[in-house]
């Protein structure tokens, strides 16, 4: 092992060590209230009470995402192992992309390097869902490791071995979040950047070192289409790719979309933070033009960056759903480019530079935390306000006449409420679910949150509600007395049935849905 | 003891040994260390703290004595378990580098303690916070009189045996089985002696004879101060300090080894299979070895017999203990199968099952080292997972607690001020909710049965949260207190929690009917107290 390491230069010096220790320490601290709190997203609640089996993520097409999880914890999300594992992933991953790019090594600058990537918001949309975290995290680093193998094949002995490895990294990230692509062709777009300027490759010369990771990146996307046609998946809005036709049309939408991400803010990343990591990178561009030699190679490392920014978007580019500025996917795409900027002003030999990477670093990681620390606060008033109405219904529901916990209901929940936005006063241009918006008491996750906590397993989950369920008492109640909560007329029981209205768009849709249940009622 | 504090304090190099195992402790245990949550027993000592004489009830005399000297008797967040798991670091620090005398590199040692002290036998003792900090103190000072009882074979015999036995009786006083890691450690000690030393059977008895005082002393006068106790009305003869006679000992020698063995083979809550296929291969090796390793065909039944009193050393407190006096709370969790007693035992027969491979050739140190590392990371899981249902099972019954106090002082009959004796009848232990057990898994009654809330102390978690005392003391209805109404009610109407006849509230008395099987054995008894007028 020692020794395949050391062929692969893979063996940590002191250096590498020492940094990778102390951001891995300050990345735990960025957390470290959500670390000890244990909270968990809407998709969580099932899971986390019982296990994940491999075959959860099958039907969305993620057939390797529950993989980490089964070797790692038996399937169980655990509080505290569940981020200190992730993060120990994204460390090794950051640290592992900052020798592929190859940046001027130092303690300082290396651990300035990991702890601002990972102490980013945009880390945040990871730890939202607990079910996930850990393999959504262990694809960085198995993205960066399948980048660095395909680099080492040109010069490599045993090209095959190498190849395979870095088809086995792709395939295995792609088949369990296929968004990761943005990271491949992000990095990709970095290394050459990096090796443009700093080591003046040629196209030609870039092309005959870094042919081999597109072969390996397009078998792995190969493999992975072929695996989704064995699998079967269900016909889920996520995995719809956009047909040929439509990419060339999609191509200036994306770039648009690749550029203005500089500027529009998201939640927890308003525009005092974008502006600063906008001259952050406006500083790494401005200097690596500088330092290009020859209008010629101004040009070319122009195209690069543009390519490398356009990149951040490649998933939006593919797919057919909107997939731009949004958090979990921007972690693969925006992340990786703020630090290949700040890679590339720690790399520049101007000293100036090097001053402005520490400034900007320091300053952003610090920003980082405040914005990270002040979300978590924000989810855990959420969490705990939406939780305590979780309990007030489950007390109403308990105390009815018409319930005893030895039957079991068809349940329906009319809506959702979602409390963190009520705790958050920032401005921002486009909203971002998982960071904000999204709400604990999911409408689809209705029947496990009311169980979650409750003594009694009451509600049916083998059928939803039926068309004879919707007796006239019923219609009549939903059509004309029903209210959203807290209203006593928020919530119906009879012998069969338990309904929940939370908010008046739910009942709207359920109104709607009466209607036409009642349509078919011969 | 000055002389072993210079020596501890000169090695200064194995800091990080220790710091590693309470590192390791602090991970596996934080969502405990960092949400104060506690078990059923806990809720009048978390406000009443514990005074010196509270133990005495069950006999266990010097139960909160460190916990006076360190805590002031209180149940503090954090504290109560940090300085716990010190001590506890610090007892398997001086049981494998003074006591078992292991000499290996800083990451061998701290791999291997880690290993052991993460094991999730445990995950009981953080269960209950009153005596969580004894528990886990007790491990020192029983190395301490293993210490002691060591240097007696060489110097000062008297001394160091009495030293030894007051130790001993010490930590005796506050959890009688801890008398397992005396013995198995001790046990573990002279086969080390034997088969790592070298030492003649003879050596090895004579170094027996001051462990053998030790236990034997400070066993009678452990059932001398019973007694004394008893006499005086200070404890009460309870189910755990009834002692079996002799010739119950000899008839349930075979069935403690059987119990023994199983305990290696059958998961139990939070200990899986691959934690136990793991302690198996280490003493299957071992003990495989050690037999191989046999000269003679005496030598061989010497050694067979030395294997046997290991088997009996992890469970010596179970062999003790008469299980006849059983009740039915004892039943749900008999002491043979008891995680909290294994704690005692398992991890110092493991250590030295570990340092045994360790110190043969390079592949049986290869084994050694793999296997600690499977028990680490298995430990550390399953003790997360173990906070987990903890953290989770004391919200749900808390939540429900909170409905249950709302529902009672919402009833007309309930007035304020006013206080009532509470009758609930039945239990909800809602940890087993967030756990997935494994196939003919045997679970564990405080790691996963055991409800926060127990029924015959009501008063202390009604009372808990409430801006007044509303429930007195006492769970029994008097004769004298029966009302028509409350006879009406237990009778014809009583229903179960949720409905809203499960509940009935008068002048005296609240009655709860939480469960079915609490509803039939309170109207059961109702009917008892009051027979139906006889027709003559």
């Amino acid at each position: 092992m020692k020794n395949l390491l050391q062929r692969l230069n893979l063996l940590p010096d002191t250096i590498d060590k020492k940094a990778c220790v102390i951001s891995f320490l300050l990345i735990n601290l960025a957390f470290l209230y959500h670390t000890l709190n244990f909270m968990w997203g809407n998709h969580d609640v099932k899971f986390i009470k019982e296990e994940l089996q491999l075959s959860s993520g099958l039907f969305e097409g993620r057939f390797t995402q529950f993989i980490p999880y089964r070797l790692l914890t038996d399937g169980q999300i655990l509080p505290l192992i569940n981020n200190l594992l992730g993060f120990a992933f994204l460390t090794a991953a950051l640290w592992l992309l900052a020798k592929y790019w190859n940046i001027r090594k130092s303690v300082l600058s290396y651990t300035l390097f990991i702890t601002f990537f990972a102490t980013q918001p945009y880390t945040l949309s990871w730890l939202y869902f607990t079910f996930i975290t850990i393999s959504c995290l262990l694809w960085t680093l198995l993205a960066v490791l399948g980048l660095y193998l395909s680099a080492l094949v040109s010069k490599a002995k045993h090209k095959t071995a190498l190849c395979v490895g870095a088809i086995v990294c792709f395939y295995l990230t792609l088949g369990g979040y296929p968004p990761v692509i943005n990271t491949f062709f992000v990095c990709l777009g970095g290394k050459l950047v990096f090796s443009a300027l700093f080591e003046q490759k040629n196209i030609k010369t870039l092309w005959h070192t870094h042919k081999f990771t597109l072969l390996n990146i397009i078998i792995a996307a190969v493999l992975f289409k072929l695996t989704l046609k064995v699998v079967m998946p269900d016909n889920v809005y996520n995995l719809t790719t956009e047909s040929l036709s439509a990419l060339p049309q999609k191509f200036l939408a994306t770039l648009k979309i690749a550029f203005s991400q500089f500027f529009v803010a998201v939640p927890f990343m308003e525009k005092g933070y974008k502006t600063a990591v906008a001259f952050m990178s406006a500083a790494a561009i401005i200097g690596a033009l500088l330092y290009a030699g020859g209008l010629k190679q101004k040009l070319w490392l122009a195209f690069l960056l543009c390519g490398t920014v356009w990149t951040t978007a490649l998933t939006t580019f593919l797919v057919v759903p909107h997939t731009e500025y949004v958090s979990r996917i921007d972690f693969y795409g925006v992340a990786f480019l703020y630090a290949f900027f700040l890679g590339l002003l720690f790399s520049l030999p101007a000293k100036p530079f090097n001053n402005l990477a520490i400034i900007f670093s320091a300053l952003l990681i610090i920003w980082n935390t405040l914005n990270d620390y002040r979300a978590l606060h924000i989810w855990k008033q959420g969490f705990t306000a939406e939780f305590q109405i979780l309990d007030n219904v489950f007390e109403r529901i308990e105390t009815h006449p018409d319930f005893s916990p030895d039957k079991r209901y068809r349940f329906y929940q009319a809506g959702d409420i979602s409390l963190r936005p009520n705790y958050y006063h920032g401005k921002y241009d486009k909203d971002d679910v998982f960071l904000l918006s999204l709400p604990y008491l999911a409408i689809w996750q209705g029947a496990n949150l009311h169980e979650f906590y409750a003594p009694y397993e009451y509600i049916d989950r083998s059928l939803p509600l039926l068309p004879e369920d919707i007796t006239p008492e019923v219609f009549d109640f939903f059509m004309n007395n029903a209210r959203p909560w807290p209203h006593p007329n928020s919530l119906y029981i009879n012998k069969n049935i338990i309904i929940v209205v939370y908010n008046q768009a739910g009942l709207d849709d359920f109104r709607h849905k009466l209607r036409l249940l009642r349509s078919n009622i011969p | 003891m000055s002389a072993l504090l210079k020596k501890i304090t000169s090695r200064k190099e194995d800091a990080p040994i220790l710091i590693s195992v309470i590192i390791a402790l602090c991970l596996a245990f934080s969502p405990l260390l960092f949400n104060f949550i506690w078990g059923n027993h806990d809720w009048l000592p978390l406000i009443n703290d514990n005074r010196l004489s509270h133990g005495l009830i069950e006999g266990r005399f010097s139960q909160y004595l460190l916990q006076n000297i360190f805590l002031m008797g209180k149940i503090l967040p954090l504290a109560n378990i940090l300085l716990g798991f010190f001590f506890y670091t610090l007892a398997l620090y001086l049981l494998c580098r003074y006591y078992y005398g292991f000499q290996a590199s800083r990451l061998v040692t701290a791999l291997f303690l880690c290993s052991m002290a993460t094991l999730p036998f445990m995950v009981e003792i953080l269960y209950f916070h009153f005596i969580t900090f004894s528990l886990l103190s007790w491990p020192l000072i029983v190395v301490l009189a293993l210490l002691c009882c060591r240097r007696a074979s060489t110097s000062h015999p008297f001394i160091f045996t009495m030293a030894g036995t007051l130790l001993l009786l010490f930590a005796l006083g506050g959890y009688p089985p801890v008398v397992n890691l005396f013995v198995t450690a001790a046990a573990c000690r002279l086969i080390g002696e034997y088969c790592l030393e070298n030492k003649p059977f003879k050596t090895v008895c004579k170094s027996a004879v001051p462990y053998l005082i030790s236990l034997f002393l400070a066993l009678l006068l452990l059932v001398g101060i019973f007694a004394w106790l008893q006499e005086n009305h200070r404890m009460l003869s309870l189910y755990n300090s009834q002692a079996s006679t002799l010739m119950e000992l000899i008839k349930k020698l075979p069935q403690t080894l059987a119990i023994s063995l199983q305990s290696f083979i059958i998961p139990q809550s939070f200990l899986p299979l691959p934690l136990k296929v793991a302690t198996s291969i280490a003493f299957l090796l071992f003990s495989g070895l050690f037999l191989f390793r046999s000269t003679s065909i005496s030598d061989l039944f010497l050694r067979i017999l030395m294997i046997l009193l290991l088997l009996l050393a992890v469970k010596f407190s179970a062999w003790l203990v008469n299980e006849t006096s059983d009740s039915a709370f004892a039943a749900v969790d008999p002491a043979a199968f008891m995680i909290r007693a294994d704690f005692y035992g398992f991890p110092a027969l493991l250590l030295f099952c570990l340092i045994y491979l360790h110190r043969r050739n390079q592949g049986l140190k290869n084994i050694a080292l793999l296997l600690a590392v499977c028990l680490l990371s298995v430990g550390i899981k399953n003790d997360l997972a173990f906070a987990k249902t903890h953290l989770f099972g004391f919200s749900a019954e808390n939540k429900l607690l909170e409905r249950l106090i709302s529902r009672i002082q919402e009833h007309p009959s309930y007035q304020t001020p006013q206080t009532y004796t509470i009758i609930q009848a039945g239990e909800l232990p809602l940890r087993r909710k967030y756990y997935t057990p494994a196939p003919h898994e045997k679970l564990g009654y405080y790691t996963l049965n055991a409800p926060y809330t127990r029924h015959w102390i009501a008063f202390e978690y009604y009372n808990f949260y409430a801006p007044e005392v509303f429930i007195r003391g006492g769970t029994s209805i008097r004769p004298e207190n029966i009302t028509p109404a409350m006879a009406t009610f237990l009778t014809e109407k009583i229903g179960v929690w949720p409905v809203a006849n499960s509940l009935y509230v008068d002048d005296n008395y609240v009655i709860i009917a939480l469960t079915p099987e609490g509803k039939e054995l309170l109207t059961g008894q109702f009917r008892l107290l009051t027979p139906p007028p006889t027709t003559e």
